[in-house]
């Protein structure tokens, strides 16, 4: 690129989009994977817990009455119930307490190595059937700061222990702050990348001739056409979803790249902009009301809630338990933007009296309510299944998009290649990339989820091993791109990711959960949502590998011989041409 | 509802695409003069944007504009890979709008 | 004047050397007119400081986008600088003498 000479801006976009898109496409196509598998990271962490396939899941009325049981008796002296219904998702009680005293509170969200801290603190041996003290007492999960749970069966009330794992939750935070570095080095390395994406994003769409004449062809087997008419079709089809995720992405990570601004408004301190962001810390807290008083009927409560909220309820949380100041706030599955956390909305009521405590809605700014539509897009939480489905084919076609530009930039100087008659470092370097960056995370994540299946239940630091599984499979196929010649080595690692994922939904049957038709009988549809995905990705990875099989096969037919390689070195093509 | 939503951007994409010339061959065996193409340029643009208003119908704008941009993807992923690989059957569903054109 | 006859410098010629620098204005330059720019615009907007702030961000990273598509258009390297050195100035002079601090 000749930047002293006169261009046009087309021109320089297109160097601009080249040049952001390359260098950390790589790292990009990871997070977009891992970002479009977390939609669903609620049901993958089901499907790595097989022991809760193994529950009868239909609930004959009597769950809540169970967990409320439970609560009492193990929680009678917390300060915080929550009561985790069963949804499609995860289609399981999940029954939690917070106990007053914090020391066991040391693993933080966001600090490393805090992925589902049930996994680092206390060790559980867990089986299917939960451990007990030497009282006959159900020994309890640990979560987050002091919170312990149990999980629940709905129809029987009984409680399961499921082993632990590294689940969902590793992908989703591998997403935003990857992994083995602490997390402020790996958000602030996400939220580059996250810009670098944006630029290549809003050029791509500056370079894009006429964006609905050249939306509507795709005409492939035709070469370098074909795989530019795949990565435009893949940007174009869903580039709202590209916007709105790549421009929330920078506004989620604001806090690491532009820190200063944060806090300008603030006198310089960026903590005065999260504390008003997330609800403003200005109100008093009233003194702790010590007198007891009566729990009011979570069941009335909750009839109440399916009443106001027909879409079903999400959670009920019970502050302060048992005393007179008792406050019960139940998250239900309506969408809601400015709904905290999970935007979804939430209903107060009094916790001795059952009384509905309505909420004054205070006005949002425009730019607030941007800001918010953009994070709530993003996670999704609002999602019903169908529209959770139709952002996980977005995520879907983004990471296409990535993978085909990848591909594209070689393809496209196949001619320059040939020109100079031997392969530039620069391109090898990149066509090792693409196997590894593409094929090899993959293979890496189905090497998760083996992994999940293969380390025993009762393994010690089990979602550590699982975690270690998705590495070191990753590992492997990067020397595996940088030794084998390159079709070769990426029709084996599409072969071993196809592999790898199709056999997951027999994996499942075999290997403590269930298969696809018994699951479907017991109502446990977060599982056979993720057998079926495993089955449709690994049918598309076997039909690229079918792909760059013919390609080998051609490629062998045409080459005869008399002509000579086109791969060898600068060296060899300088002494040949010497001679 | 939102089938209906799905309906027409389905047929708003369709009617866009009958117009680029290169596709045009493919669906309709007849060439359009400027100003069939202009008119049913505009009413596949009208389409796509009438197919907000079923979703609006249901949830509030926020959640209605994110439902809207999934169908959108959807409606057009259907059309490319008709064109791509069954251009016939987009054929078929385009037949009432080249009866009324010739 | 200046479109007509865009002023070369040396450093134009060589063609590495031209790009390596439009990177690092790109991925320096491009950064400082974010911070700056997204700072001046959080203290001068007439709103709650939560949602200047909101406002503040959202717009510092446009500015920051068009900031980078400027320096890899801009017909010399002089042009490229000058592209980002007024706003970025216009924003430190706005902080300075609105807070009497840059950052």
């Amino acid at each position: 690129m000749k930047f002293d000479k006169q261009r046009s801006f087309r021109k320089s976009m297109t160097w601009v989009h080249t040049w952001t898109g390359l260098p950390v496409g790589w790292l990009l196509f990871a997070i977009f994977v891992t970002g479009t598998l977390s939609f669903y990271r609620l049901e993958i962490t089901q499907w790595m817990q097989p022991e809760t396939q193994q529950a009868t899941i239909y609930d004959q009325g009597q769950g809540l009455t169970h967990a409320t049981a439970l609560l009492e008796e193990y929680g009678a002296d917390a300060e915080q119930w929550t009561i985790g219904f069963p949804t499609a998702r995860t289609p399981l009680y999940q029954v939690r307490w917070r106990v007053p005293e914090p020391e066991q509170g040391e693993a933080r969200e966001g600090k490393p190595g805090s992925h589902n801290a049930a996994a680092k603190s206390e060790q559980q041996h867990s089986t299917a059937a939960p451990a007990t003290d030497s009282a006959g007492k159900l020994k309890p999960q640990e979560g987050y700061r002091g919170m312990k749970y149990f999980m629940m069966d709905p129809a029987t009330g009984q409680v399961i222990t499921p082993r632990d794992t590294a689940g969902g939750e590793f992908l989703y935070r591998f997403h935003f702050q990857l992994y083995g570095m602490h997390w402020a080095i790996g958000r602030t390395l996400v939220v580059i990348a996250t810009f670098f994406m944006f630029v290549a994003i809003i050029t791509g769409v500056i370079i894009h001739r006429n964006i609905f004449k050249d939306f509507f062809s795709f005409r492939p087997r035709k070469g370098q056409r074909s795989w530019l008419d795949a990565h435009a079709a893949t940007s174009v089809i869903a580039l709202p979803f590209h916007l709105i995720l790549t421009f929330s992405g920078l506004l989620f990570l604001a806090g690491q790249l532009v820190p200063m601004v944060a806090g300008a408004a603030y006198n310089g301190d960026p903590r005065g902009f999260l504390r008003d962001y997330r609800g403003g810390g200005n109100i008093e807290q009233p003194a702790p009301n010590p007198n007891n008083a009566r729990l009011y009927d979570i069941n009335a409560i909750a009839a109440d809630a399916l009443q106001r909220a027909p879409e079903g309820i999400d959670s009920i949380n019970i502050k302060r338990p048992g005393k007179a100041d008792a406050e019960i706030s139940v998250t239900t599955l309506a969408p809601s933007l400015f709904g905290g956390k999970a935007s979804l909305d939430d209903l107060r009521y009094d916790g001795v009296t059952g009384k509905f405590l309505p909420k004054e809605e205070p006005e949002h700014s425009a730019a607030e309510t941007i800001w918010k539509f953009m994070l709530t897009t993003h996670m999704g939480l609002f999602a019903t299944p169908i529209t959770r489905a139709l952002l996980f084919l977005s995520g879907v076609f983004g990471s296409v998009m990535i993978a085909s530009g990848l591909v594209m930039w070689l393809v496209a100087r196949e001619k320059d290649r040939q020109k100079l008659g031997y392969m530039p470092k620069g391109h090898r370097l990149v066509e090792r990339l693409n196997v590894a960056a593409i094929a090899g995370l993959m293979c890496a994540v189905a090497g998760f989820f083996w992994a999940n299946r293969l380390v025993p239940a009762t393994q010690a630091e089990r979602g550590e091993w699982e975690i270690n599984g998705f590495f070191i499979v990753w590992g492997i196929c990067l020397l595996h791109a940088i030794f084998r010649p390159h079709l070769h080595a990426w029709r084996e690692q599409l072969l071993l990711a196809a592999l790898g994922l199709m056999s997951l939904p027999l994996l499942n049957g075999l290997s403590g959960g269930n298969f696809i038709w018994q699951n479907l009988q017991q109502g446990q549809f977060a599982s056979v949502g993720f057998d079926l995905t495993a089955l449709a990705l690994g049918l598309g990875l076997l039909f690229a590998a079918r792909q760059v099989q013919l390609k080998i096969q051609a490629a062998k037919t045409l080459a005869s011989p008399a002509e000579p390689k086109p791969r060898f070195n600068k060296r060899q093509a300088d002494s040949l041409q010497e001679q | 509802m939102s089938l209906l939503g799905f309906v027409l951007a389905f047929i708003g994409f369709n009617l866009l695409c009958v117009n680029t010339g290169r596709n045009a061959n493919k669906i309709v065996d007849m060439t359009l003069t400027l100003a069939q193409q202009r008119l049913l340029t505009l009413v596949g643009w009208v389409a796509l944007v009438m197919s907000l208003w079923p979703m609006l119908t249901i949830d509030s704008i926020s959640i209605a504009l994110i439902n809207w941009a999934m169908l959108l993807t959807l409606a057009a992923c259907t059309v490319i890979l008709l064109l791509t690989y069954r251009p016939k059957l987009l054929a078929v569903l385009a037949k009432p709008v080249t009866h009324w054109l010739a | 004047m200046i479109l007509v006859n865009p002023i070369y410098t040396p450093l134009d010629r060589i063609g590495w050397l031209n790009t390596t620098i439009r990177c690092v204005l790109a991925l320096f330059g491009a950064y400082a007119i974010a911070i700056l720019m997204g700072s001046a615009i959080a203290i001068t907007l007439a709103m709650p400081a939560k949602d200047a702030t909101m406002s503040a961000i959202m717009l510092g990273f446009v500015a920051q986008l068009l900031a980078v598509l400027w320096v890899f258009h801009a017909r010399t390297l002089i042009g490229a600088f000058i592209g980002l050195a007024i706003p970025a100035a216009a924003a430190a002079a706005t902080l300075y003498w609105l807070t009497g601090a840059i950052v």
